[in-house]
């Protein structure tokens, strides 16, 4: 199988990267990941990681063996097209997967299970990471989950079906669903949003927001009033959306040294990359059965 | 802190109005709560609440104080909010590089920046970046773009067409280098250096070209004259843009705009006139009016009374930006908080990054380019603690900002803060700028009065 050229914008990549590794971590057949110097630094990876900051497009043509370009909103068709070109002249396979790709609110819920449920609060929130990092600790520890990931996190992943091994998901207990919809932001859709979390009635509701998203009081107040539910638990990214020109913002890959420190909230960064062990030990902590009560 | 409410009084055509910066509402009031207004401001809300004696005026201001009006300094912050996320932005997001190719130039124009009289600043000179630099001026910005997924370099002078080969090669080199980003190219050209070449070249790399065309025969050549026989300049640049629009008409409409700099007494309407007899549509002409600092102290930019305008309709003219930017603060109706305020420029090197023929780093073409505002060199990168001060405006004046009625209104660069003489960033000439923007935000609040007055 080898080694695979990733091509996409730094904050497609790095998911991508992720979704690799969730997937992918045993899978020795798999090489190294190859991405462009152009968006990425080493010291953005942990060090286990198996992936490879490339000088050139040469480089990453000549190790590898599958190319896979992600095509998002920040990357245009000519930079596509360039590349698939390229791949084309050095034999290497090339995969074009489109991540235009719009969520669906699902209005129509049924509770089935305890349910922990990721919402997501503005944008660049690495809401993958917290999926990924979620279903990797409870794997760990041999709990079965059913998991409905994000649009972005779903496309990643059914991409990179064919590079999978078998393996059995789990069908039954904890469901862990994540909500992508922007909630709190606007007032669209609110009432959507108060129905699905009505009919599910998570347990355990992780905010997935960035770097820099003021998170006040109210925001935990609308929250709970909004849709009924208190947050238990906010994961902010490595990301703050920055306006450099213009009015859209750019992902900035941004590490700051004093991180926030709340008494009254739980807040975990992506960028400790544990934030799957803290999670999975607080939702432990709150939803497991004590050994020998069983449910009925 | 000092608790007196923030805010501008002022009479216009007997009528009597207040602003208030924290609500940022500009209200019709009475003579009599004018004065009780007035009396407000003077010994702030305690005082004033305390010594109330519920007349009906009193009643009105203590209903309005209710409503969060009349409230004082709210600016807490000392420096720009965007200060924390400087290291990354230095070494992530840096997205728009001007090369200055060369600084020699072919023309003499009267109101040149680098014009040999010009006592403020470097003059023009016989020097050209060489490859290397070029190069190494691409390699960085690849280096420090990892976040963005546009990046825009310019080539700059003198008039840059006369390193052609420089800009040629470099832009050759930038589209191998960048995979993921699209790269957008410009220059600022005096016009006189164009063939078919050079055309074809433009046009297939789709550059944005702002040519520096003053207008007609008689303006254009009373301005800007060749250096070497003083000459006029029009007849060559007239040809050579009549040679881009008969190649690349479609390129010519979307991508080539024109600034003609003007004096106060000339008209505007004989220079549209003329570039729409050539084919150029209005809105590719971007007038600018000639700043005579450092080369002329007797050119007087407020001639209101030559142009035959009011004062607001002058500054629409003159302070074209700050007009829009004081337009656009005072739409907006929700309160920013202490940490937004106020608004200072760019951070230096993000936004706008000028590389010089030597590799010295500075925040644009605007700036003096002397040691006291360079932010780095390609050799050592950014200067961090450089970038920091520039970016830190509102620290030479942070304890008169806390109480200034129009900070909703400010936007300060460093340009704007350096002293004329000195070219240095100083205080005093933060201060006289400050002044500048009062007097333009008071202009528009009395026009925003008056159109209130007429509606009702």
């Amino acid at each position: 199988m080898g080694n695979i050229f990733v091509f996409s914008d730094s904050y497609i990549t790095k998911a991508v990267i992720h979704c690799i590794e969730y997937m992918h971590r045993d899978n020795e057949k798999l090489g190294s990941v190859y991405v462009l110097r152009e968006n990425h630094r080493q010291d953005e990876f942990p060090k286990h990681y198996r992936v490879v900051i490339a000088q050139s497009l040469q480089e990453c043509l000549n190790a590898c063996d599958i190319c896979l370009i992600y095509k998002s909103e920040r990357i245009t068709e000519p930079c596509v097209e360039r590349i698939r070109s390229e791949a084309q002249q050095a034999n290497v396979t090339c995969c074009c997967i489109d991540l235009q790709k719009k969520s669906v609110l699902e209005e129509q819920r049924k509770k089935k299970s305890v349910t922990v449920l990721i919402v997501r609060y503005g944008t660049f929130t690495q809401q993958y990471y917290t999926e990924f990092a979620l279903a990797s600790a409870f794997r760990k520890n041999n709990i079965a989950i059913a998991q409905e990931f994000s649009t972005l996190a779903a496309t990643i992943m059914e991409s990179l079906e064919f590079l999978k091994q078998n393996e059995e998901n789990g069908k039954r207990g904890l469901a862990v669903i994540a909500l992508e919809t922007p909630c709190l932001e606007t007032f669209d859709n609110d009432t959507k949003i108060r129905s699905i979390v009505h009919a599910l009635r998570p347990e355990y509701v992780i905010l997935s927001t960035n770097g820099n998203t003021e998170l006040s009081d109210e925001v935990f107040k609308r929250f709970y009033y909004l849709y009924g539910k208190k947050i238990d638990c906010v994961v902010r990214s490595e990301y703050v959306p920055f306006v450099v020109r213009g009015t859209e913002p750019v992902p900035l890959r941004c590490i700051l040294k004093n991180k926030e420190k709340n008494a009254k909230r739980n807040i975990m960064f992506v960028d400790d990359m544990n934030v799957g062990d803290l999670l999975f030990e607080d939702i432990h902590a709150k939803l497991a059965i004590p050994k020998d009560i069983h449910l009925l | 802190m000092d608790n007196k409410p923030i805010g501008f009084l002022f009479v216009l055509k007997s009528n009597y109005f207040y602003y208030d910066t924290y609500r940022n509402r500009l209200i019709q009031v009475t003579v009599e709560q004018f004065k009780e207004i007035k009396r407000l401001l003077e010994i702030g809300q305690a005082d004033y609440l305390a010594s109330c004696d519920d007349t009906e005026e009193q009643q009105a201001i203590v209903k309005l104080i209710h409503m969060g009006f009349f409230r004082p300094s709210f600016i807490a912050c000392e420096e720009h909010p965007n200060m924390r996320y400087i290291p990354q932005l230095l070494n992530r997001c840096v997205n728009f590089v001007q090369l200055q190719v060369t600084r020699s130039c072919n023309f003499r124009c009267r109101y040149c920046f680098f014009a040999n009289d010009n006592t403020m600043t470097r003059n023009h000179e016989n020097a050209y970046m060489d490859w290397d630099t070029a190069r190494r001026s691409i390699d960085f910005l690849y280096e420090h773009s990892c976040d963005v997924s546009e990046v825009g370099i310019s080539f700059y002078g003198g008039e840059p067409f006369l390193n052609f080969a420089i800009i040629k090669k470099a832009v050759e080199y930038a589209e191998k280098k960048f995979l993921t980003k699209m790269i957008r190219f410009s220059a600022t050209t005096n016009g006189s250096i164009m063939d078919q070449d050079i055309a074809d070249f433009l046009a297939e790399k789709g550059f944005h070209l702002m040519i520096s065309l003053d207008g007609p025969a008689d303006i254009q050549d009373s301005h800007r004259r060749f250096s070497g026989s003083g000459g006029g300049t029009f007849d060559k640049v007239l040809e050579n843009i009549m040679l881009l629009k008969a190649s690349h008409e479609d390129y010519f409409y979307k991508n080539v705009i024109f600034n003609p700099v003007m004096f106060a007494d000339e008209s505007y309407a004989k220079v549209l006139a003329f570039f729409k007899s050539i084919g150029v549509r209005e809105s590719a002409v971007r007038k600018q009016y000639a700043n005579m600092k450092g080369i002329d102290y007797n050119y007087d930019l407020f001639h209101s009374d030559i142009a035959g305008t009011s004062e607001y309709e002058h500054f629409q003219e003159y302070n074209v930006d700050q007009i829009e930017h004081i337009k656009d603060a005072y739409k907006r109706k929700f309160i920013r908080t202490s940490e937004e305020l106020p608004e200072s420029g760019c951070i230096p090197g993000v936004v706008r990054l000028l590389i010089t023929v030597h590799g010295e780093f500075y925040p644009c073409e605007k700036i003096n380019e002397n040691e006291e505002l360079m932010i780095g060199n390609l050799r050592d990168g950014f200067n961090e603690e450089q970038v920091r001060r520039i970016a830190n405006l509102q620290k030479l004046t942070h304890e008169q900002c806390k109480t200034c009625w129009a900070v909703r209104f400010c936007k300060m660069c460093a340009i704007h803060c350096t002293d004329p003489e000195k070219g240095n960033i100083s205080r005093q000439a933060k201060e006289a700028y400050c002044r500048v923007i009062k007097k333009i935000a008071v202009s528009f609040l009395k026009e925003q009065a008056e159109r209130q007055n007429q509606e009702v």
